[in-house]
């Protein structure tokens, strides 16, 4: 009987090892498909997700995309250990100007797959999340700026002209007090004039930098000593001081909100006007999301300026790209990335993106398209975008970009909490820069 | 007494080595090599983008003169003493009321357990929510109730204070559980004997409860002591160390210098410097743990 059992087994295992080479299809000939693995946000509700899952479909199988899921904060971390480990297990990241500047050194540069004729298709600033030192590392697929949203009713109540938004500071700050209310006379606020997100994690640096770009000033000049502590920084500072506790037209509950945070008000109807991403449009047309008197009563425009005779405008961009990793051109893949990026990133794509999520497309060609620009759930933020263009500015990225945005908002939270005078600490936060900056 | 007979000592002196060898090289392996790992790297200057270098013990000099990490502590030792005491009253409060007999005592001791079960970073979000300045909770609670005038900031305003309540909230079913546990096991009998004798509950409660209650008791603040050291989700959703680093403890601070400022080889070290402290309060517990066993022994 037992030796009837080793006899089938026998058999088997022959028949299993003859079968192929008889069939004419040896196993190892059978073609594996070529993995990419890619690491982001997601896949569920990310628009790129998607189409790398089309994409493997495209090919008819022979690329599979792994998609290595994280959220925004657990990329960083998710980069830092996987390159300090050696690691090679990432094809393809996502990236943005801070930490292409920080994990420049392993990513695979593709220079050469952008000639400045393809370059010119782009927004000025669409490739500054892939590139650093000079070198391109991979492939825009949105930028996003920060703009200027209003609710045309509550205007209408105030009295105000719900066509015009403030233009300069004092605009701003007449409105923001006029439409600054307690509506039911129990002595509380109830609606607020003016947002803006200053929660450490919004960043509040991003809040500040807006408000120095617009006074002429920046974070480094052109050696990379700290200036953000001169008379612009000051005015910069002193401009969100006063609407928070000069004009008491901003809750200074907002120094806790972040920017989900600052939305949620906003679409309620707390809140009358506020600076928001792209993404502050997408959500106050949701139905699911802003509230009755908030829903198709918002308009978008570029940030009021804070001296016009300095400049008109100025805000600080998202931009987002992938950046192709040197573990990719280990493996001999980094044409296969960059076939999967022109796909991901193909006008469909951003397309879908913008309807979808209110990502604002790279390619310029987009902005003159009539089906976008007539559309009026788009139109309006197109033109914002376009507009936002024509003040442009280089946002600031560093390689220990974390660590200098902590020192600037641990005094900038000082300043705003009152607790410390806003030149000192500018001049703390100046210091403690200079100090990171030239190192250990 | 030949040779027979040593071979069967030794063999029995060997077998418990033998049983505990497999367990010890799955624990070499899971935490004795991150371990040495982890020593090892301390000893280095390890950032991403320049080269490893070998500096011996100077990422631990350089901890002692790190104006950050002295501010570290203070802010650590402020929210561990803050969290334990607090979670050691309350949980001693909560205690008390579960060990008396009322109906629906399990229904409650089960309803206490919640937060406990709760996943860390739920509860986060949740006291996140609670203490939002415009629409939260708590503002809308305390303003309809009088107790505010207008709506306080509370992760501004008083950043230590949210969090230890955040923390407690989520943690104090762990005490309770362990000091419930220590009163059940009290006979009864001591509290008939005093009533007899005119003891009141107060007296009772101080010489009955809390002496025989000591073991006990010290065995909830040392486990309490540890896992607040740990706290780490709490901190990181409510207010990722601000701010102005008023919340910065220890082992927030350790993931910021090495996962957010990339220095492996100084945070490794803060994480040694972490770890020895916990071992401290470790060998502090087993001493009197086993000075309690002898105590009860005699």
């Amino acid at each position: 009987m037992r030796s009837r059992w080793w006899g089938h087994a026998v058999l088997l295992l022959v028949t299993l090892l003859v079968l192929p080479f008889l069939s004419g299809a040896p196993l190892q000939a059978q073609q594996q498909p070529l993995v990419l693995r890619v690491l982001d946000e997601g896949p569920v509700g990310n628009p790129w997700a998607k189409a790398a899952s089309e994409y493997e479909r495209f090919t008819n199988g022979r690329v599979r995309v792994e998609w290595i899921s994280s959220p925004w904060p657990g990329i960083q971390t998710r980069l830092a250990t996987t390159f300090a480990a050696g690691d090679t297990s990432i094809d393809i990241t996502k990236t943005w100007g801070g930490w292409t500047n920080e994990f420049w050194p392993f990513f695979q540069s593709i220079d050469d797959k952008w000639p400045a004729r393809q370059r010119a298709t782009l927004l000025t600033y669409a490739l500054h999340p892939v590139t650093a030192a000079g070198h391109i590392y991979g492939v825009p697929r949105h930028v996003t700026l920060y703009y200027f949203y209003w609710n045309k009713k509550m205007f209408q109540e105030a009295g105000l002209d719900p066509t015009k938004p403030p233009q300069t500071y004092e605009q701003l700050v007449a409105m923001c007090t006029k439409l600054t209310k307690d509506k039911d006379g129990d002595g509380r606020i109830d609606q607020w004039g003016y947002a803006e997100s200053m929660d450490v994690a919004s960043p509040m640096l991003n809040t500040f930098e807006r408000w120095l770009y617009r006074a002429g000033g920046d974070i480094l000049d052109a050696r990379g000593n700290p200036v953000f502590n001169d008379r612009r920084g000051l005015r910069a500072l002193q401009a969100i001081y006063d609407l928070i506790y000069t004009h008491k037209c901003i809750d200074p509950g907002a120094l806790q909100l972040g920017n989900p945070a600052t939305r949620q008000v906003f679409n309620a109807g707390r809140v009358a006007m506020m600076s928001m991403w792209g993404s502050g449009w997408a959500e106050a047309q949701d139905p699911n999301r802003a509230s009755k008197d908030v829903l198709g009563n918002v308009g978008v425009t570029i940030l009021p300026a804070l001296d016009p005779t300095i400049v008109r405008s100025a805000t600080i961009h998202g931009s987002e790209g992938y950046a192709i990793t040197k573990a990719a051109a280990q493996r001999g893949v980094v044409e296969e990335a960059w076939r999967l990026l022109q796909y991901m990133t193909s006008r469909a794509v951003q397309l879908e993106a913008l309807k979808t999520r209110g990502y604002m497309p790279p390619s310029l060609a987009l902005y003159d398209d009539p089906e976008l620009t007539r559309d009026p759930a788009l139109a309006p933020l197109m033109a914002a975008t376009a507009e936002a263009g024509r003040h442009p500015v280089k946002r600031f990225v560093w390689s220990e970009y974390p660590r200098l945005e902590d020192a600037i908002e641990s005094e900038l939270q000082a300043a705003l909490r009152g607790r410390k005078p806003l030149q000192a600490a500018l001049d703390s936060a100046a210091t403690a820069v200079a100090r990171i900056l030239k190192g250990p | 007494m030949g040779i027979g007979y040593t071979r069967r000592r030794l063999q029995a002196r060997a077998t418990p080595f033998l049983l505990l060898l497999p367990a010890l090289a799955l624990l070499t392996a899971v935490a004795g090599y991150p371990l040495v790992g982890a020593a090892r790297i301390s000893l280095l200057q390890l950032r991403i983008n320049t080269p490893e270098k070998f500096v011996g013990l100077e990422n631990y000099r350089r901890l002692l003169s790190d104006p950050q990490m002295l501010q570290s502590l203070g802010v650590t030792t402020v929210f561990v003493l803050g969290s334990v005491t607090a979670a050691i009253f309350l949980a001693y409060l909560l205690a008390l009321l579960l060990y008396q007999d009322f109906p629906g005592r399990r229904i409650v001791r089960t309803i206490v357990l919640i937060p406990w079960a709760l996943a860390p970073v739920v509860n986060g979000i949740m006291w996140k929510s609670m203490y939002a300045p415009n629409f939260g909770p708590l503002n809308d609670v305390l303003n309809r109730i009088g107790v505010l005038s207008q709506s306080v900031n509370w992760l501004i305003d008083y950043p230590m204070a949210s969090l230890i309540l955040a923390y407690v909230w989520k943690v104090l079913p762990f005490p309770t559980l362990i000091i419930l546990a220590g009163l059940e096991g009290i006979p009864h009998e001591l509290y008939e004997a005093a009533e007899v004798d005119g003891a009141g509950s107060l007296t009772r409660f101080r010489r009955i409860t809390l002496p025989l209650q000591r073991t006990v008791t010290l065995l909830a603040v040392i486990l309490m002591l540890v896992d607040a050291l740990h706290a780490f989700a709490v901190v990181d959703i409510l207010t990722r160390g601000g701010p102005a680093d008023r919340t910065m403890v220890l082992n927030y601070a350790i993931f910021r210098t090495a996962f957010r400022y990339l220095d492996f080889g100084y945070g490794a070290a803060m994480a040694f410097a972490l770890t020895a402290l916990v071992l401290v309060l470790t060998f502090v517990y087993l001493r009197a743990q086993s000075e309690a066993a002898l105590a009860t022994a005699r």
